[in-house]
């Protein structure tokens, strides 16, 4: 049986005009190290769905990993990953605010629990 | 109830006799008037930064353990250990689903809360882990702390017990349930907003005949 998808995603507010690049970065510098450690990128989505330069976009970037224990596995590699740690004090600063949530289908809710 | 946790970690320079000479100390000191419910077992494989030899002792009042304290600290020296992990707390089981527990397994987690945690913070995450005993029926009984004093690897701010039926029920329902990584965990990981607990926690676990907790 298929292990449950795991979407973990970072919803980043962004200051107004700088959105765009905000996104290359956290992709360029962000990216590689989260598909390295088993996180695969699901979609970006922009809100509103336009660069604003008068007002804050909310980016929000989906990953996704295949059940609980390449969950597990990705948060071994970055736990003590102290330049991580680092990366993302130093990449906060840019943005207004920012959230990390990790959801599952509805569906696969009570497979997940069953262990 | 005060309660008072070792986990010791052997200097490699100790020798076989020399471990077995704390383990006996420790056990001497277990055998004072005024110790309670205690235990000193070698630590089961896979705990993390978890050491060799847990020691845990309980006394009925605040007296009682500075009485003993300094008998069991003085149980080993600095040349025997590379680190001792060392706790004060107290209050009893918040939980308490299996009272006659018997040969299972006795896990506490030691961690470290950042100073700069707000008092909401710090509420909200002690509220999501005593949560996860309505989720993981497998964590029999339970106790969840602030500690009074704590050192060692880290100023540990909370103690995190259970017991469990088997070594199971910590390395399955417990670690895998979403609550744990779908929700606990982001106090835990840097990488949240919310991360807030120091990553070098003492995560240890030992065969327990009888339950300490209940």
């Amino acid at each position: 049986m298929a292990a449950d998808t795991i979407y973990v995603m970072d919803e980043m507010v962004v200051p107004p005009g700088q959105g765009e690049a905000i996104l290359k970065d956290y992709l360029d510098s962000y990216g590689p190290g989260a598909r390295q450690r088993g996180f695969v990128l699901d979609r970006v989505l922009v809100n509103p769905p336009l660069w604003t330069h008068h007002a804050p976009n909310t980016i929000t970037v989906s990953w996704t990993v295949q059940g609980a224990g390449a969950y597990w596995n990705t948060l071994f590699q970055s736990r003590n990953d102290e330049a991580l740690a680092q990366w993302w004090k130093e990449f906060s600063t840019k943005l207004i605010s920012r959230r990390r949530t990790v959801h599952a289908a509805a569906e696969d809710l009570k497979g997940l629990a069953d262990v | 109830m005060f309660k008072l946790t070792l986990a010791l970690t052997f200097s490699e320079a100790a020798q076989d006799a020399s471990r077995d000479a704390i383990t006996a100390r420790l056990q001497s000191a277990a055998a004072q008037p005024g110790v309670g419910k205690h235990f000193i077992s070698p630590t089961m494989p896979n705990v993390f930064f978890g050491g060799d030899v847990l020691a845990h002792y309980q006394f009925a009042d605040e007296a009682a353990l500075n009485a003993i304290a300094p008998q069991i600290d003085a149980a080993f020296t600095a040349a025997d250990v590379s680190n001792v992990d060392r706790v004060i707390y107290s209050g009893k089981a918040n939980g308490i689903a299996k009272p006659d527990l018997k040969d299972g397994v006795y896990r506490t987690l030691l961690l470290s809360v950042d100073t700069s945690a707000s008092p909401a913070a710090i509420k909200a995450f002690e509220d999501d882990l005593r949560s996860m005993t309505r989720h993981v029926p497998a964590i029999k009984n339970w106790q969840l702390s602030r500690t009074l004093s704590g050192s060692g690897a880290m100023p540990w701010t909370h103690v995190w017990e259970q017991e469990y039926e088997s070594i199971d029920g910590l390395m399955g329902p417990y670690m895998m349930h979403p609550c744990h990584w779908g929700m606990v965990d982001r106090w835990f990981d840097p990488e949240f907003p919310e991360g807030m607990i120091n990553p070098r926690i003492c995560h240890t676990f030992v065969a327990a005949p009888a339950t300490v907790l209940a």
